[in-house]
């Protein structure tokens, strides 16, 4: 099913010297249950349009629709909170909160209550292939690829069907980097999401159902 | 709820921080406390000695060498009247009259303080047409109480600022309301003792319905707050009064003002220099909690970026986050308010209403900073934050 529309999406960043075209008349169709890694030279605009489809910009030129609705029309923080959900190279996790605590955030900030919060987050901690002894512990003192688990953890808590990963292994070693693709693949295929992930590590590109090539701004799929 | 519960972990999490906001909050809260407990301890200082030596000021003819006998204009007379700055204003106005062809002098007043002496009263701020009189006009005149006495009024008109002309203003019949008590002082200056009491208005009524500006011909009044003597001053120069110039010609015009404020500034001078400059410079002292609040909240939430920024990425809304982070602040702020009060107790008694006001105002000012500094939070970009590698 068709979930993430992009159509001719331009954006450029204006700043006092120049107008810098980051992304050049992007069209594409994601759908759900399917892996698409987007790689691509570093500056190449990447992260732009991964920050466009979740919702952190809007487009200069162009349309993103999800589910047929057109983003600027969206309630945009509402879109992240419901569908979909980021993860970076840098984990980004609540390093004050424990494990399970940032698993149960986008929980309880659907207003789920905290009892039921609490077991659906130590669910998906179980299924991100965290030992129990990981609940409890708060992220500084996790290594990169428990972090990261967590941090997908997280995002299948948010409950959308759109995952957006920038560069989500840059930081771990080839192993954990195999678990993480392995999650991210499941993801996709049993939970039926639009996982969408940015990397320039072509053995990560390659698991993915579809790869596309950003360059200079333009997308293009090679396979 | 949620919020509520995010919140107050994060406090308890983030303990250094806390703390560091807190002992900020406290040693301003403790300064502005101190601060406003000397204010207000000077200022009790000073009411006592205004209290005790009051400010008194006359009003005299230009070259300030006559109290008495004066032509103050009724503009003049009606401005210290009714102004918010002074007490215990006495004006008096002398004339004679005749009843039966035999003289009687006559002294108008619109307060029983004009008479040294006399028991307080209300008569003489009455518009009616009563007078008192002396024991011995009652005698002399084979009169009582109750009765009414016919007067052929006079009055007094300033030719060329010096010569004084007699002129008949009306004939008026007065009811004797009652008698001046023995021992009151009548002896007014350097005139006639007045045999006749009437109250000012009664007679400055008089010179209106026949068309006549009313005079007054002495005056004097005493400062309502000798803090706000400059306010005085001011208000007095607008109403048309000079000060008094030893040089000026001769006149009867009461046209100027020696206030005799240099007891009191001998007295309380240093005080009250102090108190002023204290006073003025509060304003300045309330930006100290606007930018502590600023600077404090923007260094901390400088180093929780990643924080807010993963928080939006959620799609907590941004008005969300200002809240969360502002709501955290005024907890934190309200915790430090109890330590916060405990110098200004300590040292200066400082009352609950004052001790609440401080708290509110710090309160106001510190999270108006702390606003600012989140509006510039809430301007980074989320994305450049995420993607940063590390
Ligand atoms: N905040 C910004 N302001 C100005 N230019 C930016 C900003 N962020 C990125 N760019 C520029 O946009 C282009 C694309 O950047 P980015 O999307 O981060 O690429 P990638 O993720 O592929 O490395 C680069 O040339 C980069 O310099
Ligand atoms: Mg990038």
């Amino acid at each position: 099913m068709n979930i993430l529309k992009l159509e001719n999406v331009s954006y450029s960043y204006q700043t006092k010297y120049q107008t810098i075209e980051a992304v050049k008349h992007a069209s594409f169709t994601f759908a759900t249950g399917k892996m698409y890694a987007i790689t691509g030279e570093s500056g190449s605009g990447k992260s732009t349009l991964l920050s466009l489809m979740a919702g952190l910009d809007l487009p200069s030129e162009g349309h993103i629709f999800v589910n047929g609705t057109d983003m600027s029309s969206l309630d945009r923080d509402q879109y992240r909170c419901r569908e979909a959900s980021v993860i970076y190279q840098a984990f980004h996790l609540f390093s004050l909160l424990t494990a399970k605590e940032n698993v149960m955030f986008p929980l309880e900030l659907r207003g789920i209550p905290r009892k039921e919060a609490s077991r659906q987050a130590e669910n998906y901690l179980q299924k991100a292939g965290l030992p129990e002894k990981i609940y409890r512990q708060f992220p500084p003192m996790m290594s990169g690829g428990e972090q990261q688990r967590v941090a997908i953890a997280r995002a299948m808590a948010a409950g959308g069907k759109i995952l957006l990963a920038d560069e989500p292994t840059g930081n771990l070693d080839t192993e954990n980097e195999k678990k993480i693709v392995e999650l991210l693949k499941a993801f996709a295929h049993e939970d039926g999401c639009a996982v969408i992930v940015i990397t320039h590590n072509p053995e990560v590109a390659a698991e993915a159902d579809k790869i596309l090539r950003m360059c200079d701004g333009i997308l293009t799929q090679i396979q | 709820m949620f919020y509520i519960r995010m919140v107050l972990r994060n406090i308890r999490r983030h303990k250094y921080k806390s703390f560091f906001n807190m002992m900020v909050c406290i040693a301003i809260l403790g300064f502005l406390n101190i601060y406003t407990g000397n204010l207000v301890h000077t200022q009790e200082q000073l009411e006592t000695i205004s209290r005790t030596i009051p400010i008194k000021a006359v009003i005299t003819n230009a070259a300030g060498d006559a109290e008495s006998g004066l032509f103050i204009h009724d503009k003049r007379v009606q401005s210290v009247l009714h102004s918010s700055n002074i007490a215990n204003a006495v004006f008096t106005l002398q004339s004679v009259g005749y009843i039966n062809d035999s003289q009687v002098s006559l002294m108008a007043a619109n307060t029983y303080r004009a008479f040294p002496g006399m028991e307080a009263n209300n008569f003489f701020s009455s518009e009616l047409n009563e007078c008192l009189v002396t024991q011995s006009f009652l005698d002399n005149h084979h009169l009582k109480v109750g009765d009414e006495i016919t007067v052929e009024q006079y009055y007094y008109e300033l030719l060329d600022y010096i010569y004084q002309n007699l002129l008949p203003l009306d004939t008026i019949t007065y009811t004797i309301s009652g008698v001046v008590d023995e021992h009151v002082d009548l002896s007014a200056g350097d005139s006639l003792a007045p045999d006749i009491l009437l109250p000012l208005n009664t007679v400055r009524n008089i010179y209106t319905q026949n068309n006549l500006t009313f005079f007054a011909d002495s005056g004097s009044f005493t400062a309502a707050n000798p803090l706000a003597l400059n306010q005085l001053k001011e208000e007095m120069h607008e109403a048309g009064f000079m000060e008094v110039n030893s040089n000026a010609d001769l006149s009867l015009d009461g046209n100027s003002l020696i206030i005799q404020d240099s007891t009191f500034i001998q007295t309380a001078g240093n005080l009250l220099k102090g108190h002023t400059v204290m006073q003025n410079c509060f304003p300045v002292i309330l930006l100290l909690p606007i930018l502590s609040g600023f600077v404090s909240s923007y260094l901390i939430t400088n180093s929780r970026q990643e924080e807010f920024a993963i928080m939006r990425s959620l799609g907590i809304r941004k008005s969300n986050c200002i809240m969360t982070f502002l709501l955290e602040n005024g907890i934190l702020l309200l915790l430090s308010c109890i330590p916060g009060a405990l110098p200004g107790i300590l040292l200066f008694r400082i009352g609950i209403n004052t001790l609440l006001l401080n708290a509110a105002l710090f309160l106001f000012c510190y999270l108006a900073g702390t606003f600012a500094a989140l509006i510039i939070l809430s301007k980074i970009s989320i994305v450049e934050v995420l993607t940063k590698a590390d």
